[in-house]
């Protein structure tokens, strides 16, 4: 088995109430090739800002990530930006498909535009018949059940079967007979892509389809700290991102 | 997924802001370049409107009443000159060419001019009738090609003119119903006269006589042709008891002119002995309007203009300094809608500048998603400039297309009203320049909203 997430010294604080607040703190930590593992932790507990760190949508203060062998720590926004493009699938709670595009068209947005168009439709039409969404493809999200628009979300993740997929509660907002079918159909793809998927999750019962259950608890050092003991002095973005992102940890 | 393909599926969910957006667009650039077509037209028509006739002499008034009157047939004529100075002009050795011309009279809103057939060779050089001939006998007539169009007038139709310059124009009237109609524009006339409206040639009799040549004649028009009653013969001349000559003077149509573009596709032409027919008048009191000349070089341009300048009632004038003093006049008019029309282009440009700001909340939750799957912030900017420019770019070329279509459309009446020819088919001057400054102020509205989304960061769609 070959790491494919590889943590070491993982360190990103936030401000906080006129100080920093260090909110991930990971000594060390790896996941292999092909592992499904449900991430659980109470709230506030830094599980999404360790997925945002994962993905490069958040720039860590210190320590070294590897992902499939590419060192994301250190990397500039644009290289960044075509890690995620190449390496990182993102299922999330709320979807996030783009309204005015149809699902389709929501799924060819991460398609590389040197595909051709026969391949491209053929791809989809696939994967789509996989999901049995074949028949709405061409419809605009809004036209969609919710458990229909997470199954068009997770052919957007998945279509170029990427190394790492990263998955924030995606089934937070379904009920439970679909979220059990969204999550077994996202384990099932995962595991035929040999991708690793790492999903935050609430759900006890749902976390039980996975191989790997972790409590985060035991992988990040600094659950439970004050915010005194931040010793880095975050940038004005970290400052906006954790407003965003981690401040329900105050 | 392109770029142009997200820019187009954002256009057309957001459907009614994209139409409202284009249409505002449409306008501005249709009627601006409907203003550079008329621009051109009227310069146009201005710099050919003379012709080779560098010295226009008639009587004394606005220099530029005098030569719009002349070669654009707008307005009325200053008033009449005695014939015999065209003879003298001839005789002078210093003109090239000189021809005279009688207007005042009309048919159904359009002039009939008196001058010598010699005119068209020496204007338009050697060109082919549309249809028939050259008038050459009293009472025949070659009918402009706009006027023949509009008059539905075809060679063999038969009709008679009305006295005066004012429009009565009947585009339905059958013009060769010969004594039907000469009984109608009889009454016509009657009315302008009574009403004093503007006319000329031998009836300034009327108006007190301006004119020493034309105080010597009299008003008696009433007794022109008494007992020559034969409307079926051209030319002839008869009256009723109003005694109203031009009602019962019927004109034959003989030929056709080609398009010419200029203000002579508008008139019906005829010999100028014809005014001197309708009125009567005796060959010691014979009067024209006008008298139009190439000069045979630039001194005896000169030299011309001095001589008859100095005469009393008698005008002569440069055509070209009259037209640009015309066309001065023109471009303030001009220049004064032009500042309109660049209120309205800024406003279009709010326009669209609104739209794309109406939706950056939207479109800030779906940049942070576009950030998330790793498009580029250049990606991101290259669409939301890309939409603003598709929307200007849309509403440039349906406001080619319209101004197009409507110069095509309202081309021939506004030729006909106006003496302005539109070319749809041709780009008018500064219209490449309309097209990239549309382009370029579309490019200004969108980099507004498109560098405020620009800096969003795939954190902003976690935001909520």
């Amino acid at each position: 088995m070959t790491d494919m997430i590889k943590v070491k010294g993982l360190q990103k604080s936030f401000p906080h109430q006129g100080n920093t607040q260090l909110i991930i703190d990971i000594e060390e930590w790896s996941a292999q090739s092909g592992d499904a593992i449900a991430l659980l932790g109470p709230s506030g507990s830094g599980k999404s800002t360790f997925l945002h760190l994962l993905g490069g949508v958040l720039p860590m203060d210190k320590g070294v990530l590897e992902v499939g062998g590419q060192k994301v720590s250190g990397m500039k926004e644009s290289e960044r930006d075509a890690y995620r493009a190449l390496m990182v699938g993102y299922v999330f709670q709320d979807f996030y498909l783009v309204p005015s595009l149809t699902v389709r068209e929501n799924v060819e947005l991460v398609l590389p535009r040197s595909m051709g168009k026969a391949e491209r439709m053929a791809l989809l039409e696939g994967w789509f018949e996989r999901v049995g969404l074949k028949e709405r493809m061409n419809q605009l999200p809004s036209k969609l059940s919710r458990g229909q628009q997470q199954r068009a979300a997770i052919i957007r993740a998945m279509i170029n079967r990427p190394p790492l997929v990263l998955a924030d509660e995606p089934t937070g907002s379904l009920d439970w007979e679909t979220a059990a079918d969204i999550m077994g159909l996202l384990l099932e793809v995962c595991e035929e892509s040999r991708s690793t998927l790492v999903t935050v999750t609430h759900d006890r019962h749902l976390a039980e389809l996975f191989k790997t259950k972790l409590d985060f608890a035991t992988v990040n050092r600094c659950l439970g700290t004050s915010p005194s003991r931040g010793e880095e002095v975050p940038s004005e973005a970290d400052r906006r991102a954790f407003a965003e992102v981690g401040g329900e940890r105050a | 997924m392109s770029g142009w393909k997200y820019v187009w599926s954002n256009m057309k969910h957001r459907g009614f802001l994209t139409v409202l957006t284009i249409i505002a667009v449409t306008v501005t650039v249709a009627l601006f370049s409907l203003l550079l077509m008329s621009r051109d037209g009227v310069e146009q028509g201005a710099k050919k409107g003379y012709g080779p006739f560098e010295l226009t002499i008639g009587a004394d008034g606005s220099e530029s009443q005098l030569v719009l009157n002349t070669f654009y047939r707008v307005g009325a004529p200053t008033g009449n000159i005695p014939h015999r100075l065209l003879e003298e002009i001839r005789e002078s050795g210093e003109a090239e060419a000189a021809f005279g011309m009688t207007t005042g009279d009309s048919h159904n809103g359009y002039p009939i001019v008196g001058i010598d057939p010699a005119y068209f060779l020496t204007r338009y050089e050697d060109r082919s009738l549309a249809a028939g001939k050259l008038y050459g006998g009293l009472g025949e007539v070659t009918v402009g090609a706009a006027a023949a169009k509009a008059l539905n007038l075809k060679v063999g139709d038969t009709f008679s003119g009305a006295h005066g310059l004012v429009a009565h124009v009947d585009l339905n009237d059958d013009s060769a119903e010969g004594h039907d109609e000469a009984a109608e524009d009889e009454h016509h006339a009657e009315d302008e006269h009574h009403a004093g409206e503007e006319h000329s040639t031998t009836d300034e009799h009327h108006a007190g006589g301006e004119h020493p040549a034309a105080d010597e004649q009299h008003a008696d028009e009433e007794h022109v042709g008494e007992g020559a009653h034969d409307s079926e013969q051209s030319g002839s001349v008869h009256s009723d008891h109003h005694g109203d000559a031009h009602a019962s003077f019927i004109y034959t149509v003989v030929g056709i002119l080609p398009r010419l573009n200029t203000a002579d596709d508008r008139a019906i032409f005829t010999t100028m002995e014809y005014a001197w027919a309708v009125h009567d008048t005796d060959e010691a009191h014979r009067e024209i309007t006008a008298i139009m000349i190439k000069p045979e070089s630039l001194m005896g341009a000169q030299s011309l203009k001095l001589k008859y300048d100095a005469l009393d009632n008698i005008q002569a004038v440069y055509s070209s300094k009259a037209v640009a003093d015309v066309l001065n006049v023109v471009d303030s008019g001009s220049q004064l809608l032009l500042i309109v029309m660049m209120i309205c282009a800024l406003l279009a440009a709010s326009t669209l500048l609104l739209a794309l700001m109406s939706s950056i909340q939207e479109r800030k939750r779906d940049v942070g998603l576009l950030r998330l799957i790793g498009k580029s912030r250049s990606y991101i900017l290259a669409c939301l400039i890309g939409e603003g420019v598709a929307l200007t770019a849309a509403g440039v070329v349906i406001g080619f297309a319209a101004s197009r279509l409507a110069a095509w459309w309202l081309g021939d009446y506004m030729f006909t009203q106006t003496g302005v020819q539109l070319q749809p088919m041709q780009m008018a001057t500064n219209e490449w320049q309309l097209i990239a400054a549309a382009l370029l102020l579309g490019i200004a509205a969108s980099a507004g909203p498109a560098f405020r989304v620009y800096r969003t960061d795939a954190l902003t769609l976690f935001r909520n």
